[in-house]
């Protein structure tokens, strides 16, 4: 059975076409090449319709600064809606 | 604060042309992924989009978008008395595109002409100044074109901006109607966030070199030189959804209007994803906020009056509605404006070759 934390980085990753194993906690925009602008958007996106949320945009901006920050913010959600 | 309130003024035309050639971001784009295309289009839905030939300008979408004006509200050119064009891509860097316009539309020497050089906000932008020679100068007729050939500027290969932008042209009559209501209309401009999105090179400041028309791959992934746009797509998503909302949101506590007091939101079609959550976060319900950025793309200064013209022409009955308009991106430059439409006449996309 997968923690909410797995499924995350599981779905980070099978969005943006990258192992699981290349997602850490430190793993930054600069540090991963599939993970750019476009990219990012797509990931939120992505985690809204997974998840059913609605993100703010300025926190969907806050979440690309490295996978922590966008862990937490998705996890925050989640508890939201709980 | 530039906000200003016009009385005695109405859009009584608002008329769109784009390019024949279409863009279809699923099946061309081959140098991105197959998987990638379809993500990109699900996020941004622009499906597709018009395209320019290296012959045809923006003034001349423009200008069959006037010419179909003129002949749909039996106005001659010799009425017009000011020509106002919004566009970043100018026929030559020298004159002011108006003023070859004058000539083109066979308006009178007399008339007033004169570009504005202003993206995505260019409509708004040009609609303040349409009604500032109205109110202000006292003219009676203003032909207000906005158009841009922005696939001219990106580079084929460059996924952060050849997935999103297309070329359009449009042309609005701004005329003195002393039965018409308010419009009331805000600016706003932060040069210091210019460089989320320009063209570095090729201009007086950095002049065109053979390092600056050298494309490689740069930083963000994106394929293109210094004389290609550039777009910082966090950045630009970041001031969209906050600084523009914010600004419309203030404007409309200010006029004292709701979601419910406003028929149609027209905002300038930046991205699908993008425009989605200004709308949300306006709390505007789908069914107000039309868009034509899933087969036109975003087309810079036309994208507000090209889906107002194309809302408008599918009308079978048109009456008063409110309308809350808002365009935003280089510069970095945006703006608000409210405005009643009346009876507005609106022909059919026109397409050119």
């Amino acid at each position: 059975m997968l923690t909410v934390e797995e499924k995350i980085r599981d779905l980070f990753a099978a969005l943006l076409q990258v192992s699981p194993d290349e997602i850490k906690d430190e793993t930054r925009p600069a540090s991963l090449e599939r993970w750019d602008s476009m990219q990012h958007l797509i990931l939120v996106s992505g985690f809204e319709e997974e998840f059913g949320l609605d993100i703010d945009p300025e926190q969907a901006v806050e979440m690309y600064k490295d996978f922590a920050t966008f862990k937490r913010i998705v996890l925050h959600y989640l508890d939201s809606k709980r | 604060m530039a906000k200003s309130v016009f009385k005695g003024i109405r859009i009584s035309g608002v008329a769109g042309a784009v390019p024949k050639a279409m863009v279809n971001n699923l099946t061309d784009h081959r140098f991105c992924p197959e998987d990638d295309r379809k993500k990109i289009v699900a996020l941004t839905k622009v499906k597709e989009y018009r395209k320019a030939s290296p012959e045809l300008c923006a003034s001349d979408l423009c200008q069959a978008a006037a010419e179909a004006l003129f002949s749909g509200l039996n106005r001659r050119p010799e009425e017009i008395d000011a020509i106002v064009f919004a566009t970043m891509t100018s026929d030559y860097r020298l004159p002011s595109t108006a003023c070859l316009l004058q000539d083109r539309l066979k308006c009178r020497t007399s008339v007033v002409a004169y570009d504005i050089n202003m993206g995505c906000s260019g409509f708004v932008v040009g609609l303040y100044n349409a009604c500032s020679l109205i109110q202000g100068a006292g003219l009676k007729r203003v032909l207000l074109l906005t158009g841009d050939t922005q696939t001219k500027l990106c580079h084929e290969e460059d996924k952060n901006v050849v997935f999103i932008l297309g070329d359009g042209g449009t042309a609005t009559l701004v005329e003195a109607d002393a039965g018409a209501d308010e419009i009331v209309i805000e600016l706003m401009t932060d040069g210091s966030r210019f460089q989320n999105l320009y063209v570095p090179a090729g201009g007086n400041r950095r002049p065109s070199t053979d390092a600056t028309r050298e494309v490689r791959e740069q930083p963000d992934g994106g394929m293109r030189s210094e004389e290609h746009l550039y777009m910082n797509g966090m950045e630009i998503f970041k001031f969209s959804s906050s600084d523009v909302v914010k600004t419309i949101a203030e404007f409309m506590e200010a006029e004292k209007i709701s979601p419910d007091d406003i028929e149609l939101l027209f905002l300038h079609q930046a991205n699908g994803f993008m425009n989605d959550k200004i709308a949300r976060k306006l709390k505007f319900r789908d069914e107000k906020v039309p868009y034509t950025i899933g087969f036109y793309g975003n087309t810079g200064s036309a994208s507000i009056p090209l889906t107002m013209a194309h809302h408008f022409s599918q009308k079978t009955s048109l009456g008063k509605e409110r309308c809350l308009v808002s365009g935003f991106g280089v510069g970095l430059s945006w703006g608000v404006a409210t405005m009643v439409i009346d009876g507005v006449y609106a022909p059919p996309i026109l397409e050119l070759e």
